[in-house]
């Protein structure tokens, strides 16, 4: 059996290396071949990007080879797929090698986009790049004071960003010396802070705390760069001397061109997680159409349903796991403390206050990460 | 050419039923409509409000065995 | 040891006592960390984890280890380091090294009884180690 992975970051590394793990003996037998295609020998731990905006990491701490991470039996090329011909079961490369398999996992992931924000790109500093973030600690250590505005586009990965970003900003400029020269104002989509309602219910108090302006219904229309003012689809602006960005996000353009799914994100189906129409593609992680969170955790939980499933498939013929839409994120608050939020397709999140115990775990995973990439954790 | 898009936002949390039409918007055509499903009841009254503020159509919105049915349009 | 017939609801506060004892220990180690030590602590355990996954998962290093676990490899490895110890193994390799090189010190090396028992060793020890991979003791 031949086990393709197409996408080498957070959950095609885990879910490639959980199926290895599972099928290690029948890969040294011969028996199932499995194989990784990525843009990239680099795999990035891109939660790490929000510390190094803010000075607390440095690029090379949230980096490894791709390679180091995988297991032996995995066989790694850095060659994107360009053409998807899942009709025939097979996969067409930049490098045009044609690869044939008997099972797919798409885990191609999402990336920020400013084409639909005219002015974003210029006007806007943000974590969610590489550049952005050493482009965004060098503002935030620069800046002397004014109006700094958080703007959030929508679809984004990693929820609880917009939040975090906020306490940091308010915790940095603290510890500057300069908050009190600062405005801060934040700004989110929808009628409350965060879409997830117990979140927005206990941040309110901390923003009114911290002296956080807020505004609903923000969605950003256009930035006007000159005069540093950013317009909503609702009619509103903000006036900002340092703009924020959690920019809007698409798939992969790979997945759009080859109309495997509207805007880059594959119908999915929410338990079995199989493509809609394609019962040996599964899609892992941010690029499927699922209407949950876009983050790393979503993509681990995933990954053992998927895992299990494929050398379930290979041993007996069928299925055995389905997601139950289990998400574990952590939220980093000020003041050295953290909480969390776990919830599933069920069970809704519950907050707890944050605690220091939380932030040193967070700590922790920052590290441990590298087991979870490899499927140890 | 317009369709009617029907996204299943029911059970979900985060990032909700609100997210998902807000971005099922920016990619649609306008004339396309959507039907959105939803479990959480704080959605019956946040889409509208969104609808509303934006000058998008409000088609119909209405509750179906604890599902709310919320279908709007694309004007602009 | 408590008696059998002694309430639970005795031994409580002392426990909850010593409970208290532990948490204040926890919340002062707490105070102590900072960001970098935690990072440090974290990884020096996420490698370790790595290492230890990566060793026990390695079969060829299981069954040397199962090898070397044998009484006799046992005993040859103590010989081998007592040898090291006491020097007479360095001893022998510096006063053999041939002042001409070329075939002329090689012969002479190899008609020294010394190096003779080292290759005999090494050739007992190859000839254990078979192509299929099963040993001979």
């Amino acid at each position: 059996m031949k086990i393709l992975f197409v996408g080498g970051g957070m959950g095609g590394t885990i879910v490639a290396n959980n199926v290895a793990r599972r099928l290690a003996r029948e890969v040294r037998e011969g028996k199932v071949e499995i194989t990784m295609l990525s843009a990239t020998d680099q795999h990035w731990y891109q939660p790490g990007l929000l510390y190094v905006a803010f000075g607390k990491m440095g690029m090379n701490d949230i980096v490894r080879e791709q390679a180091s991470l995988l297991e032996p039996g995995i066989q790694f090329f850095v060659d994107p797929v360009e053409e998807f011909e899942l009709a025939q079961n097979k996969v067409r490369t930049k490098g045009g090698v044609v690869h044939d398999y008997d099972m797919l996992v798409i885990a191609t992931g999402c990336e920020a986009v400013y084409d639909e924000v005219p002015g974003l790109a210029e006007a806007s500093e943000t974590p969610y790049t590489r550049e952005g973030a050493t482009r965004m600690f060098k503002r935030l250590r620069d800046f002397e004071g004014g109006k700094v505005a958080v703007v959030v586009g929508v679809p984004h990965k990693c929820p609880i960003a917009p939040i975090e970003i906020t306490f940091m900003l308010h915790e940095f400029f603290e510890k500057r010396g300069i908050r009190d020269k600062v405005e801060l104002k934040y700004t989110y989509p929808i009628a409350r802070i965060h879409n997830i309602e117990n979140i927005a219910t206990w941040a309110v108090p901390e923003f009114e705390r911290m002296e956080v302006d807020y505004e609903t219904f923000f969605n950003m229309k256009e930035v006007d760069v000159e005069n540093r003012i950013v317009h909503s689809e609702e009619g509103t602006e903000k006036e900002f001397d340092l703009l924020v960005a959690v920019p809007p996000h698409r798939g992969m353009k790979v997945i759009e061109d080859n109309n495997l799914g509207d805007g880059g994100w594959i119908p999915t189906d929410r338990y079995s997680l199989q493509m809609e129409g394609h019962d040996n593609v599964y899609v892992l992680g941010d690029t499927s159409n699922l209407p949950i969170s876009k983050t790393g955790s979503t993509a681990h939980f995933q990954s053992e349903v998927i895992g299990e499933n494929i050398a379930s498939i290979f041993r007996t013929g069928f299925a055995t796991r389905e997601y139950d839409g289990k998400v574990y994120c952590f939220i980093e608050a000020d003041q050295d403390r953290a909480t969390n939020a776990c919830f599933n397709y069920i069970d809704p999140p519950e907050i707890r206050a944050p605690t220091k115990s939380m932030h040193m775990l967070k700590m922790s995973y920052n590290q441990w990460y590298w087991s979870s990439a490899r499927g140890l954790l | 050419m317009s369709e009617t898009k029907v996204v299943d936002a029911r059970n979900t949390f985060c990032p909700g039923p609100l997210m998902e039409l807000i971005s099922f918007m920016k990619r649609a055509d306008v004339g396309d409509q959507m039907e959105l499903l939803s479990t959480d009841d704080g959605s019956a009254n946040d889409v509208p409000q969104w609808i509303a503020k934006v000058g998008h159509e409000m088609i119909s919105n209405e509750k179906i065995d604890d599902v709310w049915h919320i279908v709007v349009k694309k004007v602009k | 040891m408590t008696s059998p017939e002694k309430p639970v609801s005795e031994g409580q506060p002392q426990d909850l006592a010593k409970l208290i004892e532990l948490a204040a220990a926890i919340s002062a180690a707490q105070d102590a960390m900072t960001d970098d030590i935690v990072t440090r602590l974290a990884s020096a355990m996420g490698e370790g984890m790595i290492l230890m996954d990566r060793l026990t998962r390695n079969q060829g290093l299981m069954s040397l280890l199962q090898a070397l676990n044998q009484p006799a490899v046992q005993d040859s490895l103590e010989c081998l380091a007592d040898a090291l110890r006491s020097g007479s193994v360095m001893d022998a390799v510096n006063a053999k090294t041939p002042k001409t090189g070329g075939y002329g010190g090689l012969l002479r090396m190899a008609k020294d009884p010394d190096v003779q028992d080292a290759v005999y060793l090494l050739a007992r020890l190859v000839k254990g180690v078979n192509p299929e991979g099963t040993s001979r003791n």
